[in-house]
């Protein structure tokens, strides 16, 4: 099977000083946080309700995840050895690992939540209207005779292919937009 | 016969037919997009499918499916830019082919090789499904909880950045399937007391979030890219030269890409890197590869198409998807009503047909669209990326939103994108956890099963041949990225030795 997805790059990054230890720090903290989840997730098993008498000849509601989790826990203690073992992929990993997140990301992110937060409130057609206007403001398009045009054709195909040919409920929000 | 006029039937509708040409239109738009996917592009179209009929829904994405995998290769050619990872081997000899003014020759046999290998492949499908579905009708909930199994551990083989980090991801794919309400005793599992979980994590939004707003996220911090074009003459079908040069090229490749495709987990992008590297191997000019030969383009692009019709195989023989793309398909399936699988095949036989004959219209279609529009696909790479990606957004809002009306799924939909994100940055791609999430409630609904039948005891389970067979698989495809790790790590320390050596 060929596992080379990186090509060259990768083997180049991995020979200019790849980590010499024994084991990787992010990917040791990545480990712990997978073995912290899995046992809190293993104890809200725990508090699974109890299946009736006859029912409870079946496998336990608990049992398929708990294997689950302990397989995930066992696969998480090799995360910090990975670059011993992966040495030709594994720079990929660190390099985008280290690569910074931008401001932009993290504002779209936000954005993005803030958007789904007000969505209920504000209905879902002008939901898509703000996403459709606001996302290309938000990565520095200024072009308005490109983003009015785009926004109001778009949004409008799009609200009509779904509210009136699909037959999708749209929530009319505080202002009662809605096309049915 | 009488079954596969039938089914031949039950597609040979203009509604269908008009759906199957939609979704191959898109398919070949996203193919042709860098950054967006085809899965990504079938995650956001199953919401269009709702009001649709199971054959049209199914039609459509199968459509979308086989043409998104060619769409890449018109801008691997073109442009230099693997619109889908699977046209990234393409690039290799498309592009210096089409710098030397032969771009319409490049785009002809890329045509012409993907058609081929999508059509043998339709046929392998045809004739190795119903044999499978045959032989899986006897599989008790033992041998199906092990090939489950299996399927599961071939995804430290499948292409991503790290064997150990697929497995997981597939495996908390398969714990997010157990969330709602356990269908054996009613006993409600990490749902946290939220309601809208009960019937367990909603499908669809978890797609779009992963798929579609990861990469959103992710394309956040890239700058506009300018590609150098090559000017895209008329597609040229290939001389009777070159059809002596490719012609077993591209069996060979469509023979390998359907094996590929077969396999559970493995896709098109797995198929064309080894299509590439097998036209190279048995070619007599080697050193040729890379400069732009025929061959370079033939191996895989009719081992990528090869594979699409391969992974069906599985798909619907056995229910286990043959890819990510097909995982996403068998969703929409059970969205829809059907269950894909060995009872599917024996009940409803004519529904291979329709999807064959679906897949076939696909392929030929393409075939016309990418000859009639390759120079305009090609153009598409100017749509400003801050008109593209927030017509994505929009999208992913209303697909997710659609199915159930329930702002619920959107925030589903942002959770997973902004998990999705960084999930991404730490190496562990979406593809593994949808094939978990996907094979999920397979592998607990036959586990459950097999322990009750065989008195919660594995061993008595491994009696039976076919399971120890699925077993013995397992172990084999975990041992195999740990041997290709051990020889990777000796072909460093060799060539670090020639170094300090020079």
């Amino acid at each position: 099977m060929n596992h080379d997805t990186g090509g060259k790059d990768a083997r180049e990054a991995g020979l200019q000083g790849g980590p010499r230890g024994l084991i990787d720090g992010p990917d040791t903290v990545l480990a712990l946080v997978l073995i912290a989840l899995c046992g809190l997730l293993y104890w809200v098993s725990a508090g699974f309700p109890e299946p009736g008498l006859f029912l409870g000849e079946n496998v336990l509601p608990e049992h398929f995840p708990r294997l689950l989790l302990i397989a995930i826990g066992v696969l998480a203690l090799l995360l910090p050895f990975e670059h011993r073992l992966e040495v030709d992929r594994w720079p990929l990993i660190r390099k985008s690992r280290r690569a910074p997140i931008g401001a932009s990301t993290v504002v779209t992110m936000g954005c993005l939540l803030i958007l789904v937060g007000i969505g209920e409130w504000i209905g879902t057609i002008l939901t898509i209207v703000v996403a459709a206007v606001g996302l290309p403001l938000l990565w520095g398009e200024r072009r308005w005779l490109l983003i009015i045009p785009y926004a109001a054709i778009f949004t409008g195909i799009v609200t009509y292919l779904f509210s009136i040919v699909l037959s999708v409920y749209f929530e009319p929000g505080v202002f009662g937009l809605t096309l049915r | 016969m009488d079954l596969m006029l039938t089914g031949f039937g039950m597609v040979a509708d203009p509604a269908i037919i008009g759906v199957i040409l939609i979704g191959v239109i898109i398919g070949v738009l996203v193919g042709a997009l860098p950054g967006l996917s085809s899965p990504m592009a079938i995650a956001l179209l199953i919401p269009f499918t709702i009001p649709m009929t199971p054959i049209a829904a199914i039609a459509m994405l199968a459509g979308l499916y086989c043409a998104g995998t060619f769409g890449g290769s018109i801008t691997a050619i073109l442009i230099n830019a693997p619109g889908a990872p699977p046209a990234a081997a393409t690039a290799l000899d498309g592009y210096p082919m089409a710098k030397r003014g032969e771009a319409g020759r490049a785009l002809g046999l890329a045509t012409i090789s993907s058609v081929t290998g999508g059509i043998l492949s339709l046929l392998i499908l045809l004739l190795a499904a119903p044999l499978l579905a045959r032989i899986a009708i006897t599989f008790t909930s033992a041998e199906y909880f092990a090939l489950a199994l299996f399927a599961l551990s071939m995804l430290a083989s499948i292409s991503g950045k790290s064997s150990i980090r697929n497995l997981i991801a597939g495996l908390v794919g398969v714990l997010l399937s157990t969330i709602g309400i356990h269908l054996t005793t009613g006993v409600e599992r990490f749902t946290f007391g939220v309601n809208e979980l009960y019937d367990g994590l909603p499908f669809v939004p978890v797609l779009i979030g992963l798929f579609a707003v990861a990469e959103l996220l992710k394309q956040s911090r890239v700058g506009e890219t300018v590609f150098e074009r090559v000017r895209a003459n008329v597609m040229k079908l290939p001389s009777r030269e070159d059809f002596q040069r490719i012609k077993y090229t591209v069996l060979r490749s469509s023979g390998l890409g359907t094996f590929i495709g077969i396999l559970p987990a493995e896709g098109a992008t797995v198929a064309a890197i080894m299509g590439y590297n097998e036209a190279r191997r048995w070619s007599d000019r080697k050193e040729e590869f890379g400069t732009g030969i025929p061959e370079g383009i033939a191996g895989p692009e009719a081992a990528n198409n090869a594979a699409t019709g391969g992974a069906m195989v599985p798909t619907l023989a056995l229910g286990i998807p043959g890819s990510v793309s097909t995982a996403l398909i068998l969703g929409a399936m059970v969205m829809h009503g059907l269950k894909p699988g060995p009872y599917l095949l024996e009940n409803q036989p004519q529904f291979l047909y329709a999807i064959f004959a679906a897949m076939l219209i696909a392929n030929l279609a393409f075939m016309a669209i990418g000859i009639a529009g390759a120079k305009l696909f090609s153009q598409l790479t100017l749509i400003p990326r801050t008109i593209l990606w927030p017509s994505v957004l929009v999208f992913a809002i209303i697909g997710s939103y659609a199915h159930s009306s329930s702002f619920f799924d959107i925030w589903v939909m942002a959770i997973a994108g902004i998990v999705g994100y960084f999930m991404l940055r730490i190496g562990f791609g979406p593809a593994p956890l949808i094939m978990g999430l996907v094979l999920g409630p397979i592998v607990e609904e036959n586990f459950s099963k097999a322990m009750i039948i065989h008195d919660n005891s594995i061993l008595s389970m491994m009696e039976r041949p076919l399971v120890l067979l699925f077993f013995g698989l397992t172990i084999l495809s975990l041992a195999g990225p740990v041997r290709s790790a051990i020889k990777a790590r000796r072909d460093r320390n060799l060539l670090m030795a020639t170094k300090e050596g020079e």
